[in-house]
Protein backbone atom coordinates (compact mmCIF):
# COMPACT_ATOMS: atom_id res chain seq x y z
CA UNK A 1 0.00 0.00 0.00
CA UNK A 2 0.68 3.43 -0.35
CA UNK A 3 3.00 5.26 2.79
CA UNK A 4 3.56 8.33 3.68
CA UNK A 5 6.76 10.23 5.63
CA UNK A 6 6.57 11.68 8.97
CA UNK A 7 9.08 13.85 10.35
CA UNK A 8 8.50 13.48 14.58
CA UNK A 9 8.31 16.35 16.89
CA UNK A 10 11.05 15.22 19.20
CA UNK A 11 13.74 13.98 17.44
CA UNK A 12 13.24 15.28 14.12
CA UNK A 13 14.02 11.70 12.28
CA UNK A 14 11.94 11.07 9.28
CA UNK A 15 10.26 7.44 8.67
CA UNK A 16 7.29 6.05 7.17
CA UNK A 17 3.51 4.59 7.54
CA UNK A 18 0.72 3.14 5.82
CA UNK A 19 -1.54 5.64 4.57
CA UNK A 20 -4.23 3.65 5.86
CA UNK A 21 -2.87 5.40 9.06
CA UNK A 22 -3.28 9.06 7.40
CA UNK A 23 -7.38 8.57 8.10
CA UNK A 24 -7.33 7.13 11.34
CA UNK A 25 -7.42 8.71 14.73
CA UNK A 26 -4.93 6.97 16.02
CA UNK A 27 -0.85 7.73 17.54
CA UNK A 28 2.24 7.42 16.06
CA UNK A 29 4.84 5.89 16.99
CA UNK A 30 8.66 7.02 16.26
CA UNK A 31 11.16 4.06 15.43
CA UNK A 32 14.27 6.27 17.03
CA UNK A 33 13.05 7.86 20.07
CA UNK A 34 9.73 5.74 21.03
CA UNK A 35 8.16 9.20 21.23
CA UNK A 36 4.30 8.52 20.59
CA UNK A 37 2.31 11.47 18.85
CA UNK A 38 -0.11 12.93 16.91
CA UNK A 39 0.01 13.14 13.54
CA UNK A 40 -0.76 16.97 13.59
CA UNK A 41 1.52 17.57 15.83
CA UNK A 42 4.92 16.03 13.54
CA UNK A 43 7.17 18.14 12.01
CA UNK A 44 6.06 17.09 8.58
CA UNK A 45 4.07 15.05 6.88
CA UNK A 46 4.60 14.22 3.29
CA UNK A 47 2.00 11.78 1.73
CA UNK A 48 2.58 9.41 -1.43
CA UNK A 49 3.67 10.52 -4.75
CA UNK A 50 4.28 14.35 -3.03
CA UNK A 51 7.50 13.03 -1.55
CA UNK A 52 8.93 13.23 -5.02
CA UNK A 53 7.85 14.23 -8.58
CA UNK A 54 9.60 12.30 -11.11
CA UNK A 55 9.18 15.77 -13.30
CA UNK A 56 9.26 18.72 -11.51
CA UNK A 57 11.89 17.51 -8.86
CA UNK A 58 11.87 19.54 -5.22
CA UNK A 59 15.05 20.69 -4.49
CA UNK A 60 14.28 20.91 -1.08
CA UNK A 61 12.37 22.54 1.75
CA UNK A 62 10.62 26.09 1.15
CA UNK A 63 11.00 25.77 -2.44
CA UNK A 64 7.52 27.33 -3.27
CA UNK A 65 7.65 30.88 -4.30
CA UNK A 66 4.76 32.90 -2.66
CA UNK A 67 3.73 35.73 -5.28
CA UNK A 68 3.58 39.44 -4.29
CA UNK A 69 0.56 40.79 -3.53
CA UNK B 1 12.76 -36.69 21.43
CA UNK B 2 13.86 -34.02 19.04
CA UNK B 3 14.42 -30.49 20.27
CA UNK B 4 16.63 -27.42 19.41
CA UNK B 5 19.89 -28.33 21.56
CA UNK B 6 20.12 -31.80 20.12
CA UNK B 7 20.44 -30.45 16.39
CA UNK B 8 22.71 -27.80 17.62
CA UNK B 9 24.82 -30.73 18.76
CA UNK B 10 23.89 -32.27 15.49
CA UNK B 11 25.29 -29.54 13.64
CA UNK B 12 28.04 -29.08 15.05
CA UNK B 13 29.16 -32.54 14.88
CA UNK B 14 27.93 -33.35 11.25
CA UNK B 15 29.15 -29.82 10.22
CA UNK B 16 31.14 -27.44 12.13
CA UNK B 17 31.38 -24.84 10.29
CA UNK B 18 27.56 -24.25 9.62
CA UNK B 19 27.63 -23.32 13.26
CA UNK B 20 29.66 -20.36 15.08
CA UNK B 21 29.40 -19.57 18.93
CA UNK B 22 29.75 -15.77 19.98
CA UNK B 23 30.46 -15.39 23.54
CA UNK B 24 31.15 -11.89 23.98
CA UNK B 25 28.40 -9.84 25.31
CA UNK B 26 26.24 -8.47 22.47
CA UNK B 27 23.22 -5.50 22.84
CA UNK B 28 20.68 -7.16 20.02
CA UNK B 29 18.25 -3.95 20.91
CA UNK B 30 21.30 -1.90 19.21
CA UNK B 31 21.58 -3.86 15.81
CA UNK B 32 24.82 -5.70 17.14
CA UNK B 33 23.67 -9.23 16.76
CA UNK B 34 22.03 -8.66 13.05
CA UNK B 35 25.08 -6.74 12.53
CA UNK B 36 27.20 -9.87 13.20
CA UNK B 37 24.82 -12.04 10.72
CA UNK B 38 24.95 -9.05 8.32
CA UNK B 39 28.86 -8.93 8.47
CA UNK B 40 29.02 -12.28 7.56
CA UNK B 41 26.77 -12.54 5.01
CA UNK B 42 28.44 -9.94 2.89
CA UNK B 43 31.70 -12.38 3.05
CA UNK B 44 29.41 -14.81 1.74
CA UNK B 45 29.15 -16.84 5.02
CA UNK B 46 25.65 -18.04 6.00
CA UNK B 47 26.53 -20.51 9.30
CA UNK B 48 23.98 -20.29 12.16
CA UNK B 49 25.12 -17.92 15.06
CA UNK B 50 24.82 -18.71 18.30
CA UNK B 51 25.25 -16.04 20.80
CA UNK B 52 26.14 -16.88 24.63
CA UNK B 53 25.50 -13.74 26.39
CA UNK B 54 23.04 -11.05 24.62
CA UNK B 55 21.80 -8.54 26.50
CA UNK B 56 18.62 -7.93 27.62
CA UNK B 57 16.83 -5.21 29.37
CA UNK B 58 15.91 -6.23 32.41
CA UNK B 59 17.55 -9.81 33.42
CA UNK B 60 20.43 -10.68 36.23
CA UNK B 61 18.43 -13.74 37.28
CA UNK B 62 18.03 -15.79 34.31
CA UNK B 63 20.29 -16.58 31.01
CA UNK B 64 18.62 -16.64 27.47
CA UNK B 65 20.65 -17.57 24.59
CA UNK B 66 20.10 -16.10 20.80
CA UNK B 67 20.29 -18.13 17.51
CA UNK B 68 20.32 -16.20 14.23
CA UNK B 69 20.83 -17.42 10.83
CA UNK B 70 19.14 -21.30 11.52
CA UNK B 71 18.06 -21.41 7.68
CA UNK B 72 21.19 -19.75 6.14
CA UNK B 73 21.55 -22.61 4.18
CA UNK B 74 19.84 -25.24 2.90
CA UNK B 75 22.74 -27.91 4.14
CA UNK B 76 21.09 -26.70 8.24
CA UNK B 77 17.42 -27.69 6.70
CA UNK B 78 18.81 -31.28 5.59
CA UNK B 79 19.68 -31.86 8.81
CA UNK B 80 16.49 -30.67 10.11
CA UNK B 81 15.32 -33.12 8.11
CA UNK B 82 17.42 -36.37 8.97
CA UNK B 83 19.40 -36.14 5.46
CA UNK B 84 22.87 -34.87 5.07
CA UNK B 85 24.37 -32.02 4.87
CA UNK B 86 25.73 -31.68 1.48
CA UNK B 87 22.26 -33.14 -0.34
CA UNK B 88 21.04 -31.12 -3.22
CA UNK B 89 18.38 -29.14 -2.97
CA UNK B 90 16.01 -31.66 -5.14
CA UNK B 91 16.71 -34.23 -2.41
CA UNK B 92 15.45 -31.51 0.23
CA UNK B 93 12.30 -31.10 -1.75
CA UNK B 94 11.65 -34.79 -1.93
CA UNK B 95 11.86 -35.05 1.62
CA UNK B 96 9.74 -31.75 2.26
CA UNK B 97 6.85 -33.35 -0.06
CA UNK B 98 7.43 -36.77 1.79
CA UNK B 99 6.97 -35.18 5.15
CA UNK B 100 3.87 -33.28 4.34
CA UNK B 101 1.45 -36.93 4.26
CA UNK B 102 3.34 -38.20 7.01
CA UNK B 103 1.10 -36.66 9.52
CA UNK B 104 1.60 -37.75 13.51
CA UNK B 105 -0.74 -37.13 15.98
CA UNK B 106 0.54 -35.36 19.29
CA UNK B 107 1.76 -36.67 22.42
CA UNK B 108 0.75 -35.08 25.28
CA UNK B 109 2.92 -35.04 28.87
CA UNK B 110 2.58 -34.33 31.76
CA UNK B 111 4.14 -30.92 32.52
CA UNK B 112 6.32 -31.88 35.38
CA UNK B 113 7.68 -33.96 31.81
CA UNK B 114 8.59 -31.27 29.89
CA UNK B 115 11.32 -29.10 29.53
CA UNK B 116 9.72 -26.16 28.51
CA UNK B 117 7.88 -25.96 31.87
CA UNK B 118 11.21 -25.82 33.83
CA UNK B 119 10.48 -22.09 34.93
CA UNK B 120 7.38 -20.82 34.76
CA UNK B 121 6.59 -17.00 35.22
CA UNK B 122 3.04 -15.25 35.65
CA UNK B 123 1.39 -12.49 37.28
CA UNK B 124 3.23 -9.81 38.09
CA UNK B 125 6.40 -11.70 37.98
CA UNK B 126 6.00 -11.79 34.02
CA UNK B 127 8.15 -9.43 32.65
CA UNK B 128 8.69 -9.54 28.90
CA UNK B 129 12.22 -7.11 28.88
CA UNK B 130 14.22 -10.66 30.54
CA UNK B 131 14.35 -11.65 26.88
CA UNK B 132 16.67 -10.67 24.87
CA UNK B 133 15.27 -9.49 21.95
CA UNK B 134 16.37 -7.77 18.58
CA UNK B 135 16.49 -5.17 16.59
CA UNK B 136 17.54 -6.12 12.96
CA UNK B 137 17.60 -2.78 10.58
CA UNK B 138 17.25 0.70 10.89
CA UNK B 139 13.92 2.00 11.48
CA UNK B 140 12.44 -0.70 13.06
CA UNK B 141 9.72 0.29 15.40
CA UNK B 142 11.28 -1.59 18.22
CA UNK B 143 12.88 -4.63 19.23
CA UNK B 144 11.09 -7.97 17.33
CA UNK B 145 10.34 -11.12 18.14
CA UNK B 146 9.92 -13.59 14.75
CA UNK B 147 8.26 -16.66 16.61
CA UNK B 148 5.91 -19.60 16.05
CA UNK B 149 2.39 -18.59 16.90
CA UNK B 150 0.37 -21.65 18.05
CA UNK B 151 -3.23 -21.20 17.66
CA UNK B 152 -6.48 -23.32 18.13
CA UNK B 153 -9.43 -22.98 16.57
CA UNK B 154 -12.25 -22.91 19.56
CA UNK B 155 -14.61 -24.83 17.27
CA UNK B 156 -13.10 -27.69 15.50
CA UNK B 157 -10.15 -27.77 17.83
CA UNK B 158 -7.98 -27.68 14.69
CA UNK B 159 -4.25 -26.41 15.94
CA UNK B 160 -2.55 -23.52 13.53
CA UNK B 161 1.59 -23.10 13.39
CA UNK B 162 2.28 -19.72 11.78
CA UNK B 163 5.15 -17.86 11.41
CA UNK B 164 4.41 -14.25 12.66
CA UNK B 165 6.47 -10.99 13.68
CA UNK B 166 5.60 -9.38 17.18
CA UNK B 167 7.07 -6.25 18.42
CA UNK B 168 7.92 -5.23 21.86
CA UNK B 169 5.15 -2.70 23.18
CA UNK B 170 5.44 -3.30 27.39
CA UNK B 171 6.53 -5.92 29.92
CA UNK B 172 3.21 -7.76 29.21
CA UNK B 173 2.16 -6.52 25.79
CA UNK B 174 3.47 -7.37 21.71
CA UNK B 175 2.31 -6.14 18.93
CA UNK B 176 1.35 -8.91 16.22
CA UNK B 177 0.38 -8.31 12.54
CA UNK B 178 -1.14 -10.98 10.44
CA UNK B 179 -1.77 -11.80 7.26
CA UNK B 180 -4.85 -12.81 6.04
CA UNK B 181 -4.68 -16.62 6.72
CA UNK B 182 -5.40 -19.35 9.10
CA UNK B 183 -4.47 -17.34 12.24
CA UNK B 184 -5.93 -14.14 11.22
CA UNK B 185 -9.37 -15.76 10.23
CA UNK B 186 -9.16 -17.66 13.75
CA UNK B 187 -8.66 -14.06 15.55
CA UNK B 188 -11.22 -13.05 13.24
CA UNK B 189 -13.98 -15.22 14.20
CA UNK B 190 -13.32 -15.06 18.21
CA UNK B 191 -13.66 -11.43 17.84
CA UNK B 192 -16.74 -11.51 16.21
CA UNK B 193 -17.64 -13.77 19.27
CA UNK B 194 -16.38 -10.84 21.30
CA UNK B 195 -13.92 -13.28 23.14
CA UNK B 196 -9.61 -13.01 22.75
CA UNK B 197 -7.50 -15.43 21.42
CA UNK B 198 -5.42 -17.52 23.18
CA UNK B 199 -2.12 -18.30 21.80
CA UNK B 200 1.00 -19.78 22.41
CA UNK B 201 4.00 -18.07 21.17
CA UNK B 202 7.13 -20.27 20.49
CA UNK B 203 10.22 -18.76 20.18
CA UNK B 204 12.99 -22.00 19.78
CA UNK B 205 12.50 -25.61 19.36
CA UNK B 206 13.79 -28.25 16.88
CA UNK B 207 14.34 -26.73 13.13
CA UNK B 208 12.14 -28.57 11.64
CA UNK B 209 8.69 -27.59 14.11
CA UNK B 210 9.81 -24.06 12.75
CA UNK B 211 9.50 -25.02 8.86
CA UNK B 212 6.46 -26.23 10.03
CA UNK B 213 5.40 -22.61 9.98
CA UNK B 214 5.68 -22.54 6.03
CA UNK B 215 3.70 -24.64 5.21
CA UNK B 216 0.86 -23.90 3.18
CA UNK B 217 -2.16 -26.62 3.97
CA UNK B 218 -5.84 -26.64 3.85
CA UNK B 219 -7.74 -24.92 6.92
CA UNK B 220 -8.87 -28.79 8.48
CA UNK B 221 -5.64 -30.05 8.21
CA UNK B 222 -4.14 -30.25 12.04
CA UNK B 223 -0.53 -28.86 12.01
CA UNK B 224 0.37 -29.87 14.92
CA UNK B 225 0.19 -33.26 13.27
CA UNK B 226 2.11 -31.95 10.23
CA UNK B 227 4.75 -30.63 12.63
CA UNK B 228 4.92 -34.42 13.67
CA UNK B 229 5.63 -35.51 9.96
CA UNK B 230 8.31 -32.77 9.79
CA UNK B 231 10.01 -34.01 13.22
CA UNK B 232 9.78 -37.47 11.85
CA UNK B 233 8.46 -38.14 15.49
CA UNK B 234 5.35 -36.87 17.29
CA UNK B 235 5.56 -33.45 18.65
CA UNK B 236 5.20 -33.46 22.49
CA UNK B 237 2.67 -31.36 23.96
CA UNK B 238 2.16 -30.25 27.34
CA UNK B 239 -1.33 -28.32 29.00
CA UNK B 240 -0.08 -24.58 29.19
CA UNK B 241 -0.30 -22.90 32.27
CA UNK B 242 -3.34 -20.75 31.94
CA UNK B 243 -5.45 -22.40 29.90
CA UNK B 244 -4.61 -25.97 30.54
CA UNK B 245 -5.75 -28.56 27.85
CA UNK B 246 -7.63 -26.21 26.02
CA UNK B 247 -4.33 -24.84 24.83
CA UNK B 248 -1.31 -27.20 24.38
CA UNK B 249 2.18 -26.12 24.33
CA UNK B 250 5.33 -27.80 22.71
CA UNK B 251 6.58 -29.74 25.89
CA UNK B 252 10.17 -29.76 23.68
CA UNK B 253 10.50 -26.03 23.57
CA UNK B 254 13.00 -24.05 24.74
CA UNK B 255 10.85 -21.10 25.41
CA UNK B 256 7.10 -20.42 25.27
CA UNK B 257 4.73 -17.35 26.07
CA UNK B 258 1.07 -17.64 26.88
CA UNK B 259 -1.24 -15.31 25.94
CA UNK B 260 -4.26 -14.22 24.08
CA UNK B 261 -4.77 -11.83 20.78
CA UNK B 262 -6.91 -8.91 22.56
CA UNK B 263 -10.49 -8.44 20.86
CA UNK B 264 -11.51 -4.87 19.84
CA UNK B 265 -8.12 -3.88 20.77
CA UNK B 266 -5.41 -2.09 17.71
CA UNK B 267 -2.01 -0.70 17.82
CA UNK B 268 0.44 0.96 15.75
CA UNK B 269 3.88 -1.42 14.67
CA UNK B 270 6.59 -1.45 12.43
CA UNK B 271 8.10 -0.35 10.47
CA UNK B 272 9.49 -3.88 10.04
CA UNK B 273 12.37 -4.83 7.85
CA UNK B 274 10.41 -7.80 6.06
CA UNK B 275 10.81 -10.94 3.68
CA UNK B 276 10.86 -9.01 0.74
CA UNK B 277 13.92 -7.42 1.24
CA UNK B 278 12.57 -3.60 1.98
CA UNK B 279 11.63 -2.03 5.36
CA UNK B 280 7.81 -2.09 5.32
CA UNK B 281 5.90 0.79 6.90
CA UNK B 282 4.71 1.43 9.79
CA UNK B 283 1.42 -0.30 10.02
CA UNK B 284 -1.85 -1.24 12.61
CA UNK B 285 -1.80 -4.38 14.00
CA UNK B 286 -3.60 -6.57 16.45
CA UNK B 287 -2.46 -6.46 20.47
CA UNK B 288 -0.99 -9.74 22.40
CA UNK B 289 -1.65 -9.88 25.82
CA UNK B 290 1.26 -11.61 27.61
CA UNK B 291 -0.13 -14.37 30.50
CA UNK B 292 2.47 -16.64 31.25
CA UNK B 293 6.20 -17.36 30.36
CA UNK B 294 7.29 -20.90 30.07
CA UNK B 295 11.23 -21.64 29.41
CA UNK B 296 14.08 -23.63 29.78
CA UNK B 297 16.74 -22.63 31.99
CA UNK B 298 19.64 -21.10 29.83
CA UNK B 299 16.75 -21.26 26.79
CA UNK B 300 17.52 -20.42 23.44
CA UNK B 301 15.77 -18.04 21.58
CA UNK B 302 15.42 -18.70 17.47
CA UNK B 303 15.51 -15.62 15.78
CA UNK B 304 14.95 -15.03 11.63
CA UNK B 305 16.32 -12.03 10.40
CA UNK B 306 13.52 -10.94 8.39
CA UNK B 307 14.86 -8.99 5.43
CA UNK B 308 17.55 -11.72 4.90
CA UNK B 309 18.66 -15.16 3.16
CA UNK B 310 17.68 -17.15 5.86
CA UNK B 311 14.16 -16.02 6.07
CA UNK B 312 13.89 -16.18 2.19
CA UNK B 313 15.33 -19.85 2.79
CA UNK B 314 12.67 -20.72 5.67
CA UNK B 315 9.90 -20.30 3.36
CA UNK B 316 11.15 -23.05 1.22
CA UNK B 317 7.86 -25.68 2.83
CA UNK B 318 6.14 -23.01 0.85
CA UNK B 319 7.48 -23.48 -2.48
CA UNK B 320 7.11 -27.35 -1.74
CA UNK B 321 3.57 -26.25 -1.12
CA UNK B 322 3.09 -24.53 -4.30
CA UNK B 323 5.14 -27.08 -6.21
CA UNK B 324 2.56 -30.08 -4.80
CA UNK B 325 -0.31 -27.96 -5.78
CA UNK B 326 0.65 -26.96 -9.37
CA UNK B 327 2.08 -30.54 -10.25
CA UNK B 328 -1.73 -31.64 -8.79
CA UNK B 329 -3.21 -29.29 -11.40
CA UNK B 330 -0.54 -29.92 -14.01
CA UNK B 331 1.62 -33.30 -13.82
CA UNK B 332 4.28 -32.67 -16.33
CA UNK B 333 5.38 -29.96 -13.67
CA UNK B 334 8.83 -31.03 -13.18
CA UNK B 335 10.33 -28.32 -10.61
CA UNK B 336 9.47 -25.04 -9.22
CA UNK B 337 11.84 -22.19 -8.16
CA UNK B 338 10.38 -19.53 -5.77
CA UNK B 339 13.33 -18.71 -3.31
CA UNK B 340 16.28 -18.98 -6.06
CA UNK B 341 14.07 -16.86 -8.79
CA UNK B 342 15.51 -13.55 -7.28
CA UNK B 343 12.50 -12.22 -5.96
CA UNK B 344 10.25 -12.87 -3.27
CA UNK B 345 7.19 -12.51 -5.44
CA UNK B 346 8.34 -14.47 -8.43
CA UNK B 347 8.46 -18.34 -9.36
CA UNK B 348 9.75 -20.32 -12.30
CA UNK B 349 8.17 -23.21 -13.29
CA UNK B 350 9.36 -25.73 -15.24
CA UNK B 351 7.35 -28.83 -17.03
CA UNK B 352 7.01 -31.00 -20.00
CA UNK B 353 4.30 -29.16 -21.31
CA UNK B 354 1.80 -31.92 -23.07
CA UNK B 355 -0.59 -29.76 -25.05
CA UNK B 356 -1.13 -25.77 -25.34
CA UNK B 357 -2.82 -24.16 -22.80
CA UNK B 358 -0.92 -26.42 -20.21
CA UNK B 359 1.75 -23.21 -18.84
CA UNK B 360 -1.30 -20.68 -18.00
CA UNK B 361 -3.16 -23.73 -16.06
CA UNK B 362 0.11 -24.26 -14.11
CA UNK B 363 0.60 -20.43 -13.61
CA UNK B 364 -3.27 -20.38 -12.39
CA UNK B 365 -2.79 -22.95 -10.03
CA UNK B 366 0.17 -21.03 -8.44
CA UNK B 367 -1.69 -18.35 -8.38
CA UNK B 368 -4.23 -19.89 -6.52
CA UNK B 369 -2.57 -21.51 -3.87
CA UNK B 370 -0.67 -18.55 -2.31
CA UNK B 371 -1.10 -14.93 -2.84
CA UNK B 372 2.77 -15.26 -2.41
CA UNK B 373 2.79 -14.74 -6.02
CA UNK B 374 2.88 -12.03 -8.16
CA UNK B 375 5.10 -13.18 -11.48
CA UNK B 376 5.03 -16.70 -12.97
CA UNK B 377 7.25 -17.70 -15.66
CA UNK B 378 7.38 -20.85 -17.11
CA UNK B 379 9.86 -22.77 -19.12
CA UNK B 380 10.88 -26.44 -20.97
CA UNK B 381 12.56 -29.22 -19.52
CA UNK B 382 15.51 -28.05 -21.50
CA UNK B 383 15.72 -24.94 -19.15
CA UNK B 384 17.38 -24.91 -15.60
CA UNK B 385 14.80 -23.06 -13.78
CA UNK B 386 17.27 -22.53 -10.59
CA UNK B 387 19.89 -20.54 -13.59
CA UNK B 388 18.42 -17.02 -14.18
CA UNK B 389 20.64 -16.83 -16.99
CA UNK B 390 18.82 -19.92 -18.40
CA UNK B 391 15.48 -18.47 -18.00
CA UNK B 392 16.01 -15.33 -19.46
CA UNK B 393 17.54 -16.78 -22.22
CA UNK B 394 14.26 -18.49 -22.85
CA UNK B 395 12.12 -15.82 -22.22
CA UNK B 396 13.85 -13.46 -24.79
CA UNK B 397 14.11 -16.55 -27.45
CA UNK B 398 10.49 -17.98 -26.79
CA UNK B 399 7.96 -15.13 -25.88
CA UNK B 400 6.15 -13.09 -27.81
CA UNK B 401 4.53 -10.62 -25.63
CA UNK B 402 1.27 -9.75 -27.41
CA UNK B 403 0.10 -13.57 -27.17
CA UNK B 404 2.62 -15.11 -24.14
CA UNK B 405 2.86 -12.69 -21.60
CA UNK B 406 -0.89 -12.81 -19.45
CA UNK B 407 -1.79 -9.31 -16.71
CA UNK B 408 -4.33 -10.56 -14.35
CA UNK B 409 -6.01 -8.06 -12.57
CA UNK B 410 -7.82 -7.33 -9.34
CA UNK B 411 -5.75 -10.13 -7.71
CA UNK B 412 -5.41 -10.83 -3.87
CA UNK B 413 -1.72 -9.71 -3.79
CA UNK B 414 0.69 -10.20 -0.71
CA UNK B 415 -0.10 -7.37 1.86
CA UNK B 416 3.96 -7.01 2.02
CA UNK B 417 4.79 -6.38 -1.38
CA UNK B 418 6.10 -2.74 -1.51
CA UNK B 419 5.42 -1.98 -5.09
CA UNK B 420 1.35 -2.70 -3.68
CA UNK B 421 -1.09 0.65 -4.43
CA UNK B 422 -3.97 -0.70 -2.81
CA UNK B 423 -3.97 -2.17 1.05
CA UNK B 424 -4.16 -5.59 -0.57
CA UNK B 425 -5.69 -5.90 -4.33
CA UNK B 426 -2.77 -6.19 -6.92
CA UNK B 427 -1.93 -7.64 -10.32
CA UNK B 428 -0.23 -10.54 -11.59
CA UNK B 429 1.82 -11.24 -14.84
CA UNK B 430 2.37 -14.86 -16.40
CA UNK B 431 5.35 -15.30 -19.26
CA UNK B 432 4.78 -17.86 -21.11
CA UNK B 433 8.74 -19.03 -22.21
CA UNK B 434 7.57 -22.64 -23.08
CA UNK B 435 8.46 -23.52 -27.11
CA UNK B 436 4.67 -23.66 -28.98
CA UNK B 437 3.86 -26.94 -29.59
CA UNK B 438 1.33 -26.25 -32.23
CA UNK B 439 3.97 -24.54 -35.15
CA UNK B 440 7.15 -25.94 -36.07
CA UNK B 441 10.10 -23.97 -33.59
CA UNK B 442 14.02 -23.67 -34.12
CA UNK B 443 15.58 -25.99 -31.82
CA UNK B 444 18.60 -24.58 -29.99
CA UNK B 445 22.44 -24.95 -31.38
CA UNK B 446 23.78 -28.03 -30.23
CA UNK B 447 26.79 -30.03 -31.61
CA UNK B 448 25.20 -33.73 -32.31
CA UNK B 449 25.28 -35.90 -29.42
CA UNK B 450 27.10 -38.56 -30.52
CA UNK B 451 30.15 -36.66 -31.69
CA UNK B 452 30.56 -34.97 -28.41
CA UNK B 453 29.94 -38.47 -26.93
CA UNK B 454 32.89 -39.97 -29.34
CA UNK B 455 35.55 -37.15 -29.26
CA UNK B 456 38.28 -36.57 -26.02
CA UNK B 457 39.36 -33.31 -25.38
CA UNK B 458 42.94 -34.78 -24.50
CA UNK B 459 43.46 -36.04 -27.88
CA UNK B 460 42.78 -32.26 -29.05
CA UNK B 461 44.75 -30.15 -26.99
CA UNK B 462 48.51 -30.09 -26.05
Amino acid sequence: MDIFYLTCPSCSREYYADVSLLSLDVEMHCPFCGLYFRREDAKKVLAGDRKLSSIVPLTGDNVFYKPEK
Amino acid sequence: MKDLRQWIDKLEKEDAEELVRVKKVVDPSRFEASAVVEKLESEGRFPAVLFDAPKAFKSRDYRFRLLMNTFGTFSKMALALDLPGNSPRSRLVQEILKRLDQEKEVTVVYPQDAPVTQNRLKGKDLDLNILPIVKHVEMEGDRYLTPIVVSKNPATGRYNISWNRMMYLDPRHLAIYMSPRHLWSYVGEAETAGNNLPVAVVLGHHPAFHMTGAVLTPLEQDEYKIAGGFLGESVRVTPSLTYGDDLYIPADAEIVIEGEVVAGKRTVEGPFGEYTGCTGPQRISWLFEAHALNFRSDGIIIDIFPCKTEHLNAHLPIEVSLLRSVRKAVPGVRNTSWIDSGGPLTIIIQMKKKVEGEPMRAAMAAFSASNFIKIAILVDEDIDPYNLKEVMWAVSTRVQPESNVQILKNLQGHVLDPSLRNEIKGSGIIIDATKPLDRPFPVRGRVPADVLSRISLKDYLS
